[in-house]
Parts: structure tokens; C-alpha cells; sequence
């Protein structure tokens, strides 16, 4: 029973993340005030970029493209 | 990518820029030699750290997969996906969009679009972050009471664009204009002429400061020091859109600025300055980011 519970709630947040709904983009992702998670990514030149890296020393912009491919 | 033409203004500024994207680093360096691209274009490439900002866009898996015939995934797919059918290789894109950090990575601005094919100008950004835009000549007009100088963040536009129209205002020495929350004057607004798939968003007031008018004992919101309002304006991207745009060379925006300027002895009547913006159009690049 316990397990059947378990399994219950595991596919409802499975479910929660993949099922159709209206998207508001203005709630995704970090919001004003908060912090943003750190990375570690390479760019075209095979450097890597972290979060501290990228920082001038006022801040960074911070720009997430759909793609540079197509 | 209009993001290289600022890429020294922002380092002037003081802000590193970096661009993140699921693409492979062998499509990121194919991109940067083919725009001469100076800045680091990072390659997430199986999305962990888009998925860890919370903004992976799910609409291509929800397109491509059971439910690709219920109409709410058919409107997210036209709205954040694309007009035609979701592709494979779109799962694991991110939604477009521009996190402005400080030095700690906290978020001290954010702009994401509500459609795939509408873009904040970087021009357009950096006026309403308070900076002077794409440094396109202004008009200056001057009345009795006050000097306007207009300008856009942008001379050229594609379809899709959202872009700024700033208006500096000098109020002449002595006079004072109304601001939002005045009663009883006509507060400064900007009218712009409705025309198709261009939209006005509602005008950014600066914060104002409160004038005592002793004979009436009365205190009202008011600017007397010189104040920018900022006009954000939408040309919109759909299928319609573009087709109404397509084989135009400029577009004019029309509009006046409406105010109520008052001295400490004379209250003028309210006025409209007719001001207008020609704009070059751009063809949109489809499916090209930035």
C-alpha cells in the first residue's frame, strides 16, 4: 500500500511537469531580487564560463537564445 | 546579432555579457566566425543548466508527443514554438530571454517575451535600464511651457521588434507639469495613433515630487526638474502581421503628448504637441534568434 502511494505521487509530479498548460514566461526562472544558479559551460572557443567568470564589475547580462542554428 | 554592434557599451558600463543556448560548441563557433561574434556564446548542450534556471521550453516535446492534437498545445505551439509543427531537434530549447545581473548574480532586471517571435531590441533595453538607446538623432520641439526631445531606441525594426520611444522633457524655469495621481489638471500622457499590429504598452512614469500651491493650499504630483517617459511599442511578429509589413520600407508612428503646465501664478490651458517617429523596416529573419 505504502509503495502504491509512493508510486502514486512519483507519477503525479512525473505528470505535474509534463502535462499541457498555459505558459506564463514571466513566472519561469529566477525573479527579480533573487540569485541565479551558477554554471559551468564552454564557450565556441572551448573556454569554460562560469557565473563568477562572465561578471564585469558591475554585473553581466545574461542572454538565453532559442538557438544559433536554425 | 545586434548584440555584438553593443557589445563596448556594455563593457563601458561596466557588465560582462555572455549568451546561452543548447546548441553543440561546434554550432556556436560555426555561428560566432559567421557574425565575427567577441563574446562568449556558451553551449548547454543537453540542457541541464537551462532546465536548472526553470526555463526550458516544454512545448516542442508537448507538440511532437500525445497530445500534439488538444488545442491548448496547438495555441502553445503557435505562441512558443513556431507557426508550422514542433521539430525534433527544438527539445531542450530555452525561452528566449535577457537576465540583467549584479556583481552577487542576483537578478536586478529580467525580459522575456510572451511570444517566440517578439524581441526586446538591446536598444530598447538599455533605454528603459535609463541609458540613451541606439543613439538615434532625436526631434526637438519646444512650446511655451517646456522642451521635448523624442527619439527611438531603434531606427531600423523587423517584425516581431518591441522597442522604446523615449521622451525627455525639460519643463521651462518656474513651471511645473502634472504627474499620475493629480486631480483636477491634466496629467502628461503620450497618445499614440492606433494603427495595425503596432501596439502601445502603458507609458513608465518616473517617480514625481509633490508641489504645495499655498493660495489653494493644495499639494499635487508634479515634475519640474527634467523627466523621461518611456513609450515601450510592440510591432507585432505573427503570420498577419508580417504579411501587412512585408514590402513596406518604413513605418510612421503618429502621436502627441498631452500636458497641463501651471507657474506659481498662471495655470496655462492643457495642450497636445503632435510629434511622429519614421521608422526603417527590416525583413524579419525567421527562426533566427536575436
Amino acid at each position: 500500500m505504502k509503495l502504491l502511494t509512493y508510486t502514486s505521487i512519483v507519477l503525479a509530479l512525473v505528470f505535474a511537469q509534463t502535462l499541457p498548460q498555459k505558459i506564463d514566461v514571466s513566472k519561469l526562472g529566477p525573479q527579480v531580487g533573487e540569485r541565479v544558479p551558477d554554471f559551468s559551460l564552454k564557450d565556441q572557443s572551448g573556454k569554460t564560463w562560469t557565473l563568477q567568470s562572465i561578471m564585469g564589475p558591475k554585473g553581466a547580462w545574461l542572454v538565453f537564445i532559442r538557438s544559433a542554428d536554425w | 546579432m545586434e548584440l555584438q554592434s553593443r557589445v563596448n557599451e556594455l563593457r563601458e558600463k561596466g557588465l560582462g555579457l555572455a549568451v546561452i543556448s543548447y546548441d553543440s560548441p561546434a554550432i556556436m563557433a560555426a555561428f560566432s566566425k559567421q557574425h565575427s561574434i567577441t563574446f562568449p556564446m556558451l553551449s548547454d548542450q543537453g540542457s541541464a543548466t537551462i532546465k536548472r534556471y526553470g526555463i526550458l521550453n516544454p512545448v516542442p516535446e508537448w507538440g511532437l508527443g500525445s497530445d500534439k492534437d488538444n488545442p491548448l498545445v496547438q495555441a502553445e505551439v503557435q505562441k512558443y514554438v513556431s507557426v508550422n509543427r514542433p521539430r525534433a531537434d527544438m527539445v531542450g530549447m530555452s525561452f528566449p530571454g535577457t537576465f540583467i545581473l549584479d556583481r552577487q548574480g542576483r537578478v536586478t532586471s529580467r525580459y522575456f517575451e510572451d511570444f517566440y517571435f517578439e524581441r526586446n531590441t538591446v536598444s530598447s533595453i538599455m533605454m528603459r535600464l535609463g541609458g540613451k538607446g541606439g543613439n538615434v538623432t532625436g526631434t526637438k520641439v519646444s512650446t511655451g511651457q517646456l522642451d521635448v526631445t523624442t527619439y527611438p531606441s531603434d531606427s531600423a525594426i523587423a517584425p516581431g521588434n518591441r522597442l522604446a520611444i523615449a521622451f525627455d522633457i525639460t519643463p521651462h524655469a518656474g513651471m511645473h507639469v502634472y504627474a499620475p495621481g493629480a486631480k483636477n489638471y491634466r496629467v502628461i500622457a503620450l497618445n499614440l495613433t492606433t494603427q495595425p499590429f503596432i501596439r502601445a504598452l502603458p507609458v513608465k512614469y518616473p517617480a514625481s515630487e509633490v508641489y504645495f500651491f499655498k493660495p489653494l493650499n493644495e499639494r499635487v504630483p508634479v515634475y519640474q526638474k527634467p523627466f523621461t517617459l518611456v513609450q515601450e511599442v510592440v510591432f507585432e511578429g505573427t503570420p498577419q502581421a508580417q504579411a501587412a509589413f512585408r514590402g513596406k520600407e518604413s513605418v510612421t508612428i503618429n502621436g502627441t503628448l498631452e500636458y497641463q503646465a501651471c507657474d506659481d501664478k498662471i495655470c496655462y490651458n492643457p495642450a497636445s504637441v503632435p510629434l511622429s517617429w519614421t521608422l526603417a523596416l527590416r525583413p524579419l529573419v525567421v527562426e533566427r534568434p536575436q
